[in-house]
């Protein structure tokens, strides 16, 4: 028995030691990692020009990062061609952000992102992001604040933006789920520059894979308010002063506008449901339940009795109303259901397969009713 | 021959069954399972899951009724003992070439993960040598030794359930609905699948005559299948919440893909280290099944295990080098599924009425005696 043993032992350290160099080195000063491409679509060739940006972990170099324009019909063409202009070997391994053109992003993405599901290399984790001009010039903007390089930056600003719950999140795995689910169309942050710095101040409503329409800032919140619940969201409502006459403690002059009083709230919770009351007469109701602080008032009023409150309250639910019927009628006209109505219509009617396309025609003509019940929790340390 | 006198310290407890039958059935399978079952039966996944573990759980039942017939033997000596040298060496050997297959579609399917995953430049024969080697060790040291190998494994790999946490939070269960939506057909069709996936219990059939205390078999088998079952409904559930239709249908491993997205802040990409880890996964069904393959031969041929154990591993690691790519592996892996739904399942439930008669004869026996 013990004669086995040793035999084995002996054999397995040989094959280990004979076999170890049997596969490829990565030495990792050697690699171009590529944290973020670039996509568009050139005008004048069938190719697209890609924006490469690496970087490279070697401490005897100051600038770890460079970007490299080069151009393919393919995605991993680009790569291969980039890496002509490259001493160091390009791998995807680190890939973080993926952003598409306004060429492109027209014309409908899913074709891109074949490799990036098929190659094993790739994280799911990476963000989906369309520029509204040239990615070219997006990622040539030299104000990355103290990331390494705009790769890095890029990832960053998206995850800060989707961490605060301002926008929706679309990583790669929530943006294919979204677009193969039926009755569901993915979102994508926009980005834009300004002052030579990248910044979010869009996102855009798709139609399965075709950037339709846009949403701004303010708009993002009663989108993400039906597609997701909010743990610490944040909205600033404009409600008309007139309302709040009677409870106004005392009225200060307000530069921005005599009429309007500005609301504030923030640690804000929501809760939404979509449910189907008539599939015939594509009928919805929405309910939703929406709890939080007021943090800011541009005008005092004494929110610790309960009249002042109630009104308060009645208030934000009609502004909210308002807003989401604005919000939901721009995206049945642009055809792009990102709240998913379907997908509740698609389980209300059981048996019957519904495809995406059947979907964006019934879309526009659906009617939604809201019942929105807003509390407010706590209002500051001031009355 | 029927009988097998196996001294006491090679015997192991029942209650390892628990864990050896559990490491026999989780392989390979595992990681491709959820879309397989969902591009059958859909969203009712799960009721194919529930007809097939009810399936599960009286083959079980059946097959320790008719080892209990026998005391001390195995499926050898029983039909050799009912039908005759000749057809016990036969159905013997039947189930030889079929773990033999069985074998061979799991390192098929894991040099497939590593080099799909991990190094796609790894040669293949590098892999299946380091795996062949350990099995070829672990083997060797003897019954204990195997079943210790795949304790120890399981409990090296059973944690990883845990870092299914992480999908979970991302589920969308919108994906759940409309439920009940598949029809029967379709249903059976999951079960058949999902019978594939859990195969592996046959090996009860050649481990009873090391079991030390036989009256509590029974219940650890039945403990492990439940077990199983548990397990591939967890991980099935959580493939089709996290993942939409048209997603999920092209995942070839949805599990693993599943891992993608965990990431620890020293490790950026857990399904590396899955496909890693994946290997100690596999070791207890190399393990067991070179074990089982190398008892039985002997038992048909008479030589010494030993030498049916290098047999059969250079026999392998041949096939390996001529099977390598991705048709021989799904045609592998079809085969031993198809043969598994006969000799897993059919299989005995045709011995059963067998076992009946011979038990009701030794009363009647016994009876007359008295």
């Amino acid at each position: 028995m013990r004669k086995t043993n040793c035999l084995g032992i002996i054999l397995s350290f040989f094959i280990l030691i004979t076999s170890s160099s049997c596969i490829e080195p990565n030495i990792i000063e050697e690699l171009g990692i590529v944290t973020a491409y670039g996509f568009d679509q050139n005008p004048d060739t069938q190719e697209i020009d890609g924006t490469v940006v690496l970087y490279q972990f070697n401490p005897d170099i100051t600038d770890a990062s460079q970007i490299i324009h080069s151009s393919g019909a393919t995605f991993d063409t680009i790569r291969a061609n980039a890496n002509k202009q490259s001493g160091y070997q390009i791998v995807n391994g680190q890939l973080q952000t993926l952003i598409f053109g306004p060429t492109i992003s027209e014309e409908g993405i899913f074709p891109y992102l074949d490799t990036i599901e098929r190659n094993a290399a790739v994280s799911d984790m990476l963000y989906v992001a369309v520029a509204d001009q040239p990615t070219r010039d997006l990622m040539s903007a030299s104000n990355y604040e103290e990331a390494p390089n705009i790769g890095i930056y890029l990832h960053r600003l998206i995850e800060t933006a989707v961490k605060s719950e301002v926008i929706v999140s679309s990583t790669f795995h929530e943006f294919m789920r979204s677009y193969f689910r039926v009755g569901l169309d993915p979102v994508v942050p926009i980005l834009t520059v300004e002052d030579n710095k990248v910044e979010v101040n869009a996102i855009g409503m798709m139609q399965n894979d075709v950037l339709v329409g846009t949403l701004s800032m303010d708009e993002i919140f009663y989108a993400r308010l039906l597609r997701d619940r909010f743990k610490e969201g944040r909205v600033e409502l404009t409600m008309n002063l007139d309302d709040f006459d009677e409870y106004i403690t005392q009225y200060v002059n307000d530069p921005r506008s005599e009429d309007d009083l500005h609301v504030v709230i923030d640690q804000l919770g929501s809760r939404a449901s979509i449910n189907v009351t008539d599939t015939e007469a594509l009928n919805f109701e929405v309910d939703i339940k929406l709890n939080g602080r007021v943090i800011e008032l541009s005008q005092r009023i004494n929110l610790d009795e309960p009249g002042p409150l109630k009104k308060m309250e009645s208030e934000i639910e009609r502004q909210i109303e308002e807003n989401l019927i604005e919000v939901v009628g721009r995206s049945q006209e642009l055809g792009s259901d990102i709240f998913g109505f379907g997908v509740q219509y698609n389980n209300a009617t059981r048996g019957q397969s519904l495809t995406t396309d059947d979907w964006h025609d019934l879309f526009p003509n659906i009617n939604v009713n809201y019942n929105i019940d807003v509390e407010i929790k706590r209002f500051g340390i001031v009355q | 021959m029927s009988q097998l006198d196996i001294p006491l310290d090679q015997k192991i407890k029942a209650v390892y069954l628990f864990i050896v039958l559990h490491t026999m059935q989780i392989g390979v399978g595992i990681a491709g399972y959820p879309q397989l079952v969902f591009m059958e039966a859909g969203r009712d996944s799960w009721m194919s899951i529930i007809v097939a573990a009810i399936v599960l759980h009286l083959t079980i039942a059946c097959i320790v009724f008719i080892l209990n017939t026998h005391k001390d033997t195995d499926l050898h000596g029983i039909l050799t003992s009912w039908f005759g040298s000749f057809i016990g060496k036969l159905i013997t050997l039947v189930f030889i070439v079929y773990f033999f297959i069985m074998f061979l579609s799991v390192i098929l399917n894991y040099i497939e993960f590593v080099q799909v995953f991990i190094f796609p430049q790894m040669s293949s024969w590098f892999i299946s040598a380091a795996l062949l080697t350990l099995v070829l060790y672990a083997v060797l040291g003897g019954i204990r030794v195997a079943v210790g190998a795949s304790i120890v494994f399981f409990f090296g790999s059973i944690w990883m359930l845990g870092l299914l946490t992480e999908p979970i939070a991302l589920l969308d269960y919108d994906g759940y609905f409309p439920m009940f939506e598949a029809d029967m057909r379709a249903i059976l069709e999951g079960a058949k699948i999902t019978s594939f996936t859990i195969l592996g219990f046959e090996l009860l059939w050649f481990l009873y005559p090391y079991i030390h205390d036989k009256s509590k078999v029974h219940r650890y088998s039945q403990l492990a299948m439940a077990f199983t079952i548990a397990m591939i409904t967890v991980i099935t559930m959580v493939s089709i919440g996290f993942y939409a239709q048209g997603q999920l249908e092209s995942k070839i491993w949805p599990l693993l893909s599943m891992m993608k997205i965990i990431s620890f802040p020293m490790f950026e990409r857990f399904d590396i280290l899955a496909v890693a880890l994946w290997m100690i996964i596999i070791l207890p069904n190399l393990i067991l099944l070179a074990w089982m393959l190398s008892i039985s031969s002997k038992r048909v041929f008479g030589w010494k295990q030993k030498y049916f154990l290098y047999l059969f591993v250079l026999i392998a690691f041949i096939c390996q080098y001529h099977f390598d790519n991705r048709h021989y592996v799904n045609m592998f892996t079809d085969y031993v599924g198809q043969a598994g739904m006969y000799l897993g399942f059919l299989f005995p439930f045709l011995l059963l009425p067998f076992a009946i008669y011979k038990r009701v004869k030794g009363k009647k026996k016994a009876n007359a005696k008295n």
